[in-house]
């Protein structure tokens, strides 16, 4: 059961947010295709480009309206801090 | 510009996701038997040879082309986004780095309290820890280079950047843990997010019949609007955050 609920969370991630987002996204642009004209062709990457971010950005929507930050996670933000680096522990079998 | 993109991306994600594969494979056989781990990883490699056989010839020769690049692209931006996400939120600081050291580490602990293997005979229990780290790394690595690598052109590229990342992750896994250490996963693992992204836009739109102005080259500005919108989330969570701690402190 573990096993079957981590590979449901590698194949749809860790919220719905997303695949409902992108099933959407990609739906709606099927819908426009076939409705849409000439314009589709030449613009309607574009409109998908920006059907996908809104599906990003509500998938952050909860991190942004309510910003409380999950224990251990590392207080500074890239902007300032020079990324990640861990002590440079020695590993060594154990002794048998 | 795909050649070059589907190579970085195919290498980067393989990369990344073999690095977390060899960290488990590592703490199993530093903490039980070198022989065990190996044999769990083996026998997932082979699962994943065959789920490589089975998925790609079935994209190639069963869907048509244009259905093809929206499965593609509906793939591609599922696993995309999602790193892309995990990607902000730690970058934010509200999630904890991507570090495949201290999944070692972590995984590593939790074997010490087992009891030890018996002396002369298999370790299933070592086997089966390893066998299921390497497959749930790597069902992720065969699905991502199944769609790189199932559009026209794709496949070479793919092959050559998993196989790369491959040499790269057993170079590290036998000069060991100092590189693992000192990785920077994060920052990774978000570029490779902004790859995915892209192209899973790129071929779903492809797919339905979009010309994409300046053709293969809009997989830049594509990934460059992506890149954009994810700094900008960033520095809006850090910058909510930091509002709320300093009303919270005034």
């Amino acid at each position: 059961m573990n096993a079957l609920s981590q590979l449901r969370k590698l194949l749809l991630g860790e919220t719905w947010t997303l695949p409902v987002g992108v099933a959407l996204g990609l739906g709606a642009a099927a819908l426009l295709e076939s409705a849409a004209g000439d314009w589709w062709k030449r613009g309607g990457g574009f409109v998908l480009l920006g059907l996908v971010a809104a599906a990003l950005t509500l998938s952050l929507a909860g991190a942004v309206r309510s910003p409380r930050r999950s224990s251990g996670a590392r207080p500074t933000p890239i902007s300032r801090g020079e990324g990640t680096r861990t002590p440079d522990l020695r590993l060594e079998r154990p002794a048998s | 510009m795909a050649f070059t993109l589907t190579l970085i991306g195919a290498a980067l994600a393989c990369g990344l996701e073999m690095l977390e594969a060899l960290a488990i494979v590592l703490a199993v056989g530093l903490t039980r038997r070198f022989r065990d781990a190996l044999v769990g990883a083996g026998l997932a490699a082979v699962a994943l040879a065959l789920l490589a056989v089975a998925l790609g010839p079935v994209l190639l020769s069963r869907v048509s082309l244009e259905p093809l690049r929206v499965v593609i692209g509906a793939a591609l931006l599922l696993f995309g986004l999602e790193w892309l996400r995990k990607g902000v939120l730690r970058l934010a600081g509200m999630r904890s780095r991507s570090s495949s050291f201290r999944e070692f580490v972590e995984e590593r602990e939790a074997l010490e309290s087992l009891p030890p293997p018996p002396p002369g005979r298999p370790d299933w229990a070592a086997r089966a820890i390893a066998f299921k780290g390497v497959l749930l790394e790597g069902v992720e690595v065969i699905l991502i280079l199944t769609a790189l690598g199932a559009r026209p052109g794709g496949l070479a590229p793919a092959l050559i950047g998993a196989l790369g990342a491959v040499a790269a992750v057993a170079a590290i896994g036998l000069v060991a843990h100092a590189p693992l250490s000192r990785l920077p996963e994060t920052q990774l693992k978000y570029a490779v997010g902004v790859v995915l992204s892209s192209f899973g836009v790129f071929f779903a739109a492809e797919g339905l019949g979009v010309d994409w102005p300046a053709g293969d080259a809009a997989l830049l500005y594509v990934a460059g609007a992506l890149a954009a919108l994810s700094q900008a989330q960033v520095r809006l969570i850090v910058w909510r955050h930091d509002a709320t701690a300093s009303g919270a402190a005034a």
